[in-house]
């Protein structure tokens, strides 16, 4: 499954981003990389983009973003 | 002896780096004092800020360079950090050190950057801002054992309460400049040996080598700005070899990009295993408590609407005041100057051209502080953050983010402070797209324009009205359209703008929601203060000559004798009249006699007054026609008559250039009332209805009144918004593609409402 799949207050952990693009380079920089542990916080009023907690901070991303990042269920 | 002021030594320079939202620019103004200079770096759209202090006798250049998660370039924006410390940026010395901010409270994220810069070589201080954040988190942080894990000075600090700035001078002051550590070795093996590979193949077309840092980047940076500089600067082949190099790397089991953030991430956590513990990370905090009411899907944005009404409220009531207080000012200067000196070029430059010209500059400014206090307040704070995250799917449907409402929303007060928005928008293209169409915003100086025309032209015919008082009304109805109007024109604009011009990647949306804390009123007060003067000053110089060259176009070459010999008579007509006046006061005291003569007196000087008043009104518009200014309205004529207007519309249009509220004072002189009038004035409604066409048909009519509303609702009549667009682009391409693209727009708009509203009445 991916990223923009979980459901409120779950906890997944990152198996693999897809794509050499921008935007993974940039969630690998923000320190989404395999086997870290990512939680959903929260949605914004439309629905997108996202809120989680990594690495102990707080990243938003869009749906499309999400997309990028596989995830499992811990 | 380091600090010895005996022995005077070189100059050093600091660069300070950093992750956005660390205090980075707090910890800067601390540094430096405030004072700074701020300035563009040639070619990029990056601010430039530069303190110079002394301390102890030694000389210090201190650089802030723009806040980033990564020193991999993908952008020539981004690319100026890296050129910045690598020396290779001619505006700034090669920096002595860096000093690397990170959030205390988020060490993990911050070493990222941190391992990147060890890269470098260059002598590093480490600071650990907002310990008193982490703390309260329950993180807890053993700094000596993380400085001598990563062998590098650490110092803590808390810069919104000023604490721990003295240590971290005392080692900024502890640095010997010149030295060098060695690189660490991160990457496995064979990354090395394809870096010597690349490297010598890149010695044999240039020169010399780029530092390892560059190769480095080459090699790692997929799609990255290093790599686009060199598809088009190498020789060919180099490409080539750089993508068969990856292909060993990945063979090899370390492919790029992916590898670079797991060494380094797994470096970072391997560095502060044992010398940093803290608890659950998913635990809740004080910040998220907040974020589930101030994201909430409906109190969030109702918070957000009733916040963003507040803001522009009080932009508008708050600044108001201040702005009369500035005009009344300028009235002042204005009428101290006229005692000074006498009729003649020199008052006429004094007056018309050099106050009205500052007078125009400054009238800004009381909006420009007030919406930087909020704006200040709200990133400072960290709701910028949130504004954007609500907000993002909304501006998405534009082809913009979430990061440009307030940008936008602003420029509905004045586009000035919108554009200095922009700077929150990291994404050049999509900063660009925002600032190309803030002037499209209906903005304050717009008002002054559509109250005259509306007043005088659109029928006070009242639809819906609630106990006598109109609630819905055709003049309110125009109004709100001709508001909107812009913003409406906006949406293809910026979706023309993201499509075609900025073609490419979608910039991705991957922003940190930073904790909330109590904005710091030091940080809040520089960022106003740097704001304010940086207006003042740079846009200031050049509206201001704008404003003399248009006077100057509108003053010459006609003889203005005759003008200035009425002008003395009616100021010295106006004297004698007061002194009449204070002889009248004091009435008892005179014979009936010769109270009967002074109101004879009084009475033939009014008389006289009102025949001189109406001369000097028609010398003025005849010098207005006969000048420059009115030359080419004249000249312009037949391209605005498709629009249904006259030469006089013509060189108001014109006259306006400096500032959009210019074309009623001007139609004011041309229409034969003197500069001095209001968009209220009944004499100017009541004329510019009157004014006839030669053959005596009607100037005006509602087609005509609407050409012109909807003309300066889109047109780019703002030397302000200009100068300030190029000031934060850095490039006079941009204010000419947007005067270009909005005054086309601006006829074509105009052209249309006139021909339609022809066929319809």
């Amino acid at each position: 499954m991916t990223l923009n799949q979980i459901v409120k207050g779950q906890i997944a952990r990152i198996t693999n981003i897809s794509g050499e693009d921008a935007i993974s380079i940039r969630l690998m920089e923000m320190g989404l990389i395999d086997g870290e542990r990512i939680q959903l916080l929260g949605k914004a009023p439309l629905g997108d983009p996202l809120e989680f907690a990594i690495r102990g901070y707080r990243l938003s991303l869009r749906l499309n973003e999400a997309r990028c990042v596989e995830v499992e269920l811990v | 002896m380091i600090n010895s002021p005996a022995a005077p030594q070189k100059k050093m320079t600091i660069a300070i780096i950093g992750n956005p939202n660390t205090g980075k620019s707090t910890l800067f103004n601390l540094l430096s004092g405030g004072h700074a200079h701020i300035g563009n770096f040639p070619g990029v759209t990056v601010e430039k800020k530069v303190g110079h202090v002394r301390w102890e006798g030694r000389e210090l250049d201190l650089v802030d360079l723009p806040g980033t998660y990564s020193l991999a370039p993908r952008s020539i924006d981004e690319m100026l950090a890296v050129d910045v410390l690598l020396g290779r940026q001619k505006e700034v010395d090669q920096p002595d050190a860096i000093i690397c901010i990170a959030d205390a409270s988020n060490l993990e994220r911050n070493l990222y950057l941190f391992s990147q810069i060890l890269d470098l070589t260059i002598p590093v201080i480490l600071v650990l801002n907002m310990c008193d954040l982490a703390r309260s988190r329950g993180i807890q942080i053993d700094a000596e054992g993380l400085s001598q894990k990563l062998n590098v000075p650490i110092v803590c600090t808390e810069a919104h309460h000023g604490v721990g700035i003295s240590a971290l001078k005392e080692a900024i002051l502890q640095i010997e400049p010149g030295c060098r550590h060695q690189a660490q070795q991160l990457f496995p093996e064979s990354f090395y040996t394809e870096r010597k590979l690349l490297q010598d193949k890149l010695q044999t077309d240039e020169k010399q080598s780029p530092p390892d840092f560059l190769v480095d980047r080459l090699l790692l940076d997929v799609g990255g700005y290093v790599e686009s500089y060199f598809e088009h600067h190498a020789q060919n082949g180099l490409i080539d070899h750089l993508h068969e190099a990856r292909t060993r790397l990945k063979e090899s089991g370390c492919a790029v990009p992916a590898m670079e953030a797991r060494l380094r991430y797994a470096w970072a956590r391997e560095q502060l295993n044992g010398v940093l513990t803290h608890p659950d990370d998913h635990q809740e905090t004080t910040s998220d408590k907040i974020d589930r009411w101030l994201t909430h899907p409906v109190l969030g944005f109702l918070f957000f609407f009733v916040l963003m009404f507040f803001v522009f409220q009080s932009v508008f009531t708050w600044a108001g005041p201040a702005m009369d207080y500035v005009e009344s000012g300028q009235g002042v200067v204005e009428e101290a100057a006229q005692a000074l000196v006498g009729p003649g070029p020199l008052r006429s430059l004094l007056v018309d051209g050099v106050i009205a010209g500052v007078g125009g500059v400054l009238i800004f400014l009381p909006q420009i502080v007030i919406l930087y206090f909020f704006i200040a307040v709200l990133e400072d704070s960290g709701y910028m953050a949130r504004a954007a995250y609500i907000m993002d799917r909304l501006m998405r449907s534009l082809g913009l983010s979430g990061k440009s409402f307030i940008p936008l929303m602003s420029s509905f007060a004045c586009a000035v402070p919108g554009i200095m928005a922009t700077r929150v928008i990291e994404n050049r293209h999509e900063r660009l797209t925002t600032i190309l169409v803030a002037p499209l915003m209906s903005c304050s100086a717009r008002w002054p324009v559509y109250t005259l025309f509306i007043a005088a032209f659109i029928p006070n015919i009242v639809y819906f009205s609630i106990a006598g008082s109109p609630l819905v009304s055709l003049q309110g109805v125009v109004l709100f359209a001709m508001s909107s109007i812009g913003a409406l024109i906006a949406i293809p604009v910026a979706w023309f703008l993201k499509r075609i011009c900025f073609k490419g990647e979608v910039a991705p949306f991957v922003m940190e929601l930073p904790g909330y804390k109590w904005p710091s009123p030091r940080h809040v007060f520089y960022r106003v203060y740097n704001r304010a003067k940086s207006f003042v000053v740079k846009a200031g110089t050049l509206i201001f000559a704008t404003s003399i060259l248009i006077w100057a176009a509108g003053y010459f070459p006609g003889d203005h004798t005759e003008q200035f010999k009425v002008e003395t008579r009616l100021e010295a007509i106006d004297t004698e009249i007061g002194e009449i006046e204070t002889q009248l006061a004091s009435a008892e005291e005179l014979e009936p006699a010769a109270l009967k003569g002074l109101e004879g007196q009084q009475a033939e000087l009014s008389a006289e007054q009102e025949v001189l008043a109406e001369k000097q009104n028609q010398i003025s518009s005849e010098l207005v026609e006969n000048s420059f200014l009115g030359q080419a309205g004249h000249f312009i004529a037949p391209v605005v008559k498709p629009l249904g207007w006259d030469w006089k519309i013509g060189v108001g249009v014109i006259a306006s250039f400096p500032a959009r509220e210019v074309i009623i004072s001007t139609l004011g002189t041309i229409y034969s009332l003197g500069g001095d009038v209001g968009e209220d004035d009944e004499g100017l409604i009541g004329s510019i209805r009157s004014a006839t066409w030669p053959d005596g048909s009607k100037v005006f009519n509602i087609p005509v009144a609407v050409s012109i509303m909807v003309f300066f609702a889109l047109c780019a009549q703002c030397a302000a918004t200009l100068m300030v667009m190029r000031r934060e682009t850095n490039s006079w391409f941009w204010p000419v593609v947007s005067f270009t693209y909005m005054t086309t727009l601006a006829y074509l708009g105009a052209l249309l409402s006139y021909q339609v509203g022809m066929l319809l009445i």
